[in-house]
């Protein structure tokens, strides 16, 4: 099994993720962190789904032998759209907080 | 005939329930008759209850399961329990909060239910219900100390219950440290020392019908409590003797240096139920019958000497004895009680603290025991004669009586009086009405010497006082106890505080938190 | 009678809608809006009451009602499921969601006022019913998402700055946990092969003697992500804040609810391992100790009476948790009976809390005094009892249940440490209800803002809930002793 594959891959985005929440003291680069979790999260999806040599999943003038699962990626859709809200939202609450605080910094406004 | 059993605790019950929902002028009234009621129904059942019995109570849709078992411990006990609350209510009439007179009565029933249940788990549940209870009567009068010492003794109160509550549940599995715990949970519930502060703090600010009744009955249930449930804890209660021993000499010495009046009566509270941990520990039959003995008759002089406090404090406005002084003409009747009291709590015949106080001296064995028997007999004849003095004798002080005390106090005051004398001189006769016998001849003129040897240590004692001026100005002595409970609380809220400024923390340490603790897990279940 | 499931959710989604509808024109009168608004949580709400009346009956005897989406099978369809245990705490949710409401009617008129409050309220109880009926684990996390993003609307009404920063810290943490769920359920599917809990049930079981390991794995990440959301200790950081921060009903409705959906999901996500080994119900429960150990403490040192409840509510979570953790059946009973009592009794303290900070002006537990309504002060003792678990109320019968089941499996120590935190609660609780007491003083203090009954009334109901559960739980055992054998 190759090492460099879309799971390996993801997981490592996450890592890097979890890596910038915990060390990076501006609060946006903590929410682009936490998007590169997603993204992270993502692959791994869309690489569970992938089978070798698989075609996509539509139904055409032929037989497909081996098709890529199409439910990983109906939920990344789903979680892409979560993820997008809650980045939204996050955004809007750093505008309010930068506004109520003057700072971005994490350590001085205490979060 | 065993539903009018139910009836005995019902009927407060519902006097608390017309109390609450029916805003009347007068309503405070009914309490006395619900008190009453309780108190006839239990002397009715003395026949019947000598044998004793047993009366399972199911209540609607509440799995536990409630049984009654009435013999002559616990017929004695309410007996002398509603008497006194009966009492009590009507010292208590004049007061118009109708709250007061629904929380006592309400109190009345958890206690009869308390003493009455057969299990251990319905004894908790009462007693706890009866805790709750009593810290709104302590906290009646809203001042600032009172709610300070409300805290005090709910604290310790909760702690008692609680030690009480875990020894039920860890009975079956660990069978020595459940007994310990109880025991100790009893111990704090009571009062004894080294858990005696809450008494000392709660009393004087307490009201003093509802101080009448802490001393009287609300102590004394835990130490029911352990008569009635060591033998389900195969404990050995002859380990209590040291705290019996070292409640009456530091009750009594505490009581020496006090100029509150319902300090000293509070820790004398203290003193005296070492007598009756005593009387029990003492694993003999005359011992136990001194011990139940001495409860019944604390029970009625205690009550009376802090009615007798609250009608001097109706009157003159102070608790300080230093600014009380020559009331015994302007107040006869309480003047009179009062000296009954005193005459009963230190053992003089033909009050029934003589009876007592002599059958447990017979049980005693002789030696350091008797000794320090006799000590704080001494102490507590000269703690009296200093209360008693500066009251009711010599000159006017600074306080004189502002206003009469109402028709009720009085006769509460006689009935409680009148039954001290006959408890004292029929002391055997009503015993074994109850179911108990004993051989001891206490009015023997044997006694006498002993007696005589009391009252002149005990005047000595009031004596060197008055003459060292200990007794007049006390030294200010920082009882180690008190600060060692204070150094405690402290601590805990010390911990607390550290503990609580390491958790918070900036939003990067939390989510590296969060990492460690998943790899934690992870690392933690692979081994 | 199954259709009934699909419109428990739809019917709070509704009502958002039109709710947000009516957050728009700003040609028409703000009062006729506010008439319009209440009627439509009203409305939306007696729906919900009817729709659990009808299911009542069948949930009480033990059936079970299931519905798959679009008509889609099991292995690769939504499916949807009512059961009792999602009936009795959907009932709790809705009871508390509607005193919540209730009470900010009266209180909350300038946060009501935009219109933002209520769609976000009714949005949050679509997620919370969704989060109760789904059966299918990617659902649950989707319904998950919608409630955390109303709860951070909410969170943030008042706009002080310290709302935004609660909101911004329960975020952040939020998407960790639902990242950490994500990656479970992806680990589920890629090795299982369905995302349907009853599938994922056989499939671990076969897995558990294949890959123990990934069962391991999969264990501490549902663990930390779920304990994130109800707040298990180290993962409970951003509890205090964000109660503190809350408006009244919003707190009542996070610390009585949200965090119960945490342990609903969490109940059912470790029924699907099926029989954990002992010494993860150990470290389950050990988790619960120091979870109650740590609320303790931190409670006793408070100065704010809603972190202090914040606090109170870890401690009381440490409870449940012990109870889940020991397994035993009735540790199981105690822990459930827990969770109603806990939510009736902390939504009822929030309540009161948010009165008293209205009509007080303060926060500090050194200014609250209130003694001019008797009911309140009554009421008040009454809940805190219940917490602090004295009988004859129903903390104490919840308590003792989980103390028995512990003694039943052996683990006496978790009995000593649920009933010493006991102790210290009375003393946190008493501080506060002491200054209940104090005689006036000469000094006026600020005029006292009347209070209507309608504010009131929920925080009697709920106190005379918990003493009547006190003293008589017999039926309400009953129902979770039919809870307990469906889930075990």
């Amino acid at each position: 099994m190759n090492l460099i594959n879309g799971i390996s891959i993801g997981l490592i985005l996450i890592l890097i993720g979890f890596f910038g929440i915990s060390t990076r003291k501006n609060i946006i680069k903590i929410i682009l962190s936490l998007n590169i979790c997603f993204m992270g999260i993502i692959l791994f999806y869309i690489s569970i789904a992938y089978v070798e040599g698989g075609t996509i999943p539509v139904l055409g003038p032929f037989e497909p032998i081996d098709i890529v699962d199409p439910l990983p990626h109906a939920l990344m859709l789903t979680t892409a759209v979560v993820e997008l809200s809650t980045t939204a939202l996050a955004l809007a609450l750093v505008m309010k907080v930068y506004e109520k605080y003057e700072t971005l910094n994490v350590r001085e406004m205490k979060l | 005939m065993t539903l009018l059993i139910t009836t005995v605790f019902l009927v407060p019950l519902l006097g608390t329930m017309l109390l609450m929902f029916f805003p009347l002028k007068k309503l405070q009234y009914v309490s006395v008759p619900c008190a009453l009621y309780s108190c006839i129904i239990l002397c009715a059942y003395i026949p019947e209850g000598i044998h004793g019995f047993t009366h399972t109570i199911l209540i609607w849709m509440n799995p536990l399961e409630f049984t009654i078992l009435i013999d002559k411990l616990a017929l004695l006990i309410t007996l002398v329990m509603s008497v006194l609350f009966t009492t009590v209510l009507v010292f208590a009439s004049h007061m118009k909060n109708r709250k007061f007179h629904m929380l006592i009565l309400l109190n009345f029933s958890v206690l009869l239910l308390s003493i009455f249940s057969q299990s251990l788990l319905g004894f908790y549940i009462c007693i706890e219900m009866a805790a709750v209870i009593t810290y709104f009567l302590i906290i009646h009068k809203k001042t600032p100390q009172s709610i300070n010492a409300g805290l005090i003794y709910f604290i310790f109160n909760i702690t008692g219950a609680i030690l009480i509550l875990l020894s039920i549940i860890i009975r079956t599995e660990l069978p020595s440290i459940a007994a310990r715990l109880f025991i100790i949970g009893c111990l704090i519930k009571a009062g004894f020392a080294p858990f005696h502060i809450w008494l000392a703090r709660a009393h004087p600010v307490a009201p003093s019908p509802v101080s009448a009744l802490l001393s009287g009955i609300m102590v004394k249930v835990s130490i029911y409590g352990i008569i009635r449930f060591a033998p389900t804890f195969t404990v050995d209660i002859s380990l209590l003797l040291i705290i019996a021993l070292l409640s009456m000499l530091l009750g009594v010495f505490s009581a020496l240096l006090q100029s509150d009046i319902k300090k000293i009566l509070a820790y004398h509270t203290v003193s005296q139920i070492g007598f009756i941990l005593l009387g029990i520990s003492l694993m003999s039959d005359t011992g136990e019958i001194g011990g139940l003995l001495h409860l019944v008759n604390h029970a009625l002089f205690k009550g009376l000497l802090f009615l007798c406090a609250g009608a001097i404090i109706y009157a003159t406005g102070t608790r300080n004895l230093h600014e009380l002084g020559g009331l015994a003409k302007h107040m006869p009747i309480p003047a009179v009680a009062c000296l009954v009291g005193s005459l009963a709590i230190s053992g003089i015949p033909p009050f029934n603290g003589y009876v007592s106080k002599c059958i447990l001296y017979e049980a005693s064995p002789s030696g350091y025991i008797s000794l320090i028997f006799s000590i704080t007999c001494a102490g507590t004849v000269a703690s009296f004669i200093k209360l008693y003095w500066h009251t009711f004798m010599g000159s006017s002080g600074k306080k004189p009586p502002q206003r009469a005390i109402p028709f009720s106090m009085k006769m509460a005051l006689l009935v409680l009086s009148g039954l001290c004398i006959i408890t004292g001189i029929f002391a055997q006769h009503i015993l074994s009405l109850v179911g108990y016998q004993i051989e001891i001849h206490v009015w023997n003129t044997a006694h006498i010497p002993q007696i005589a040897l009391n009252i002149g240590l005990g005047v000595l004692l009031y004596g060197i006082g008055m003459k060292s001026s200990l007794i007049v100005h006390p030294p200010q002595i920082r009882l180690s106890i008190d600060r060692f409970y204070q150094v405690s609380g402290d601590a805990v809220e010390y911990a607390g505080k550290k503990f609580h400024d390491i958790l918070l923390q900036d939003i990067n340490y939390y989510a590296l938190t969060i990492v460690f603790v998943l790899a934690a897990i992870y690392i933690l279940f692979s081994l | 009678m199954s259709k009934l499931i699909i419109l428990l959710v739809l019917t709070p989604m509704i009502t958002t809608f039109l709710l947000s509808i009516t957050a728009i024109p700003h040609k028409v009168e703000q009062k006729e809006l506010m008439i319009i608004r209440t009627i439509l949580s009203l409305s939306g709400f007696s729906v919900l009451f009817i729709l659990l009346f009808l299911c009542a009956s069948d949930m009480l005897s033990g059936e079970v009602y299931r519905y798959s989406l679009g008509g889609w099978d099991a292995l690769s369809g939504i499916v949807l499921q009512l059961d009792i245990l999602s009936f009795c705490i959907a009932v709790l949710s809705v009871v508390v969601c509607f005193f919540a409401l209730v009470y900010s009617f009266t209180f909350m008129e300038h946060m009501r006022g935009l219109g933002k409050f209520d769609a976000f309220f009714f949005l949050m109880i679509t997620g919370i019913m969704g989060v109760l009926v789904s059966r299918d684990i990617f659902n649950m996390y989707v319904f998950f998402e919608i409630v955390n993003i109303s709860v951070y609307v909410l969170i943030t009404t008042g706009r002080k700055k310290e709302n935004y920063k609660a909101s911004l810290k329960y975020l952040i943490l939020e998407s960790i946990s639902s990242i950490l769920f994500l990656l479970a359920v992806g680990i589920i599917y890629s090795t299982i092969g369905s995302l349907n809990m009853d599938y994922i049930a056989e499939g671990i079981s076969l897995l558990r003697i294949e890959q123990p390991s990934l069962i391991i794995l999969l264990f501490s990440l549902f663990f930390v992500s779920l304990g994130l959301k109800f707040g298990v200790v180290p993962l409970h950081f951003w509890l205090p804040d964000s109660y503190f921060a809350a408006p009244s009903p919003v707190s009542t409705v996070q610390s009585g609810i949200v965090s119960k959906i945490g342990i609903y999901a969490m109940i059912r996500i470790l029924s699907l391992f099926g029989t954990l080994p002992s010494d993860m119900n150990y470290f389950i429960a050990v988790m619960g100790a120091m979870t109650i150990i740590t609320g303790t403490l931190c409670a006793l040192v408070q100065t704010d009476i809603k972190r202090m409840l914040a606090y109170s509510s870890i401690n009381q979570i440490g409870v449940i948790i012990i109870g889940l953790g020991i397994g035993n059946p009735i540790a199981m009973k105690g822990a459930l009976f827990h969770i109603m009592n806990h939510a009736l009794a902390k939504a009822g303290l929030f309540l009161c809390a948010g009165i008293l900070i209205h009509t007080r002006g303060t926060r500090k537990i050194s200014g609250m005094k209130f003694k001019d309504s008797p009911g309140l002060t009554l009421s008040f003792i009454l809940l805190s009892l219940s917490i602090i678990g004295i009988p004859p109320l129903n903390g104490f019968v919840s308590k003792l249940i989980i103390c028995y089941g512990a003694i039943g499996a052996h683990f006496s120590e978790f009995t000593f440490i649920i009933f010493f935190s006991s102790i210290l609660s009375s003393v946190y609780y008493f501080r506060v209800i002491q200054t209940f007491f104090p005689k006036h003083e000469k000094k006026a203090l600020t005029p006292d803002v009347h209070v209507s009954t309608s504010t009131l009334l929920p925080i009697y109901i709920l106190a005379i809930m918990c003493l009547l559960l006190g003293l008589f739980p017999d039926t309400a055992l009953r129902i979770i002793d039919i809870i307990v054998e469906v889930i075990l």
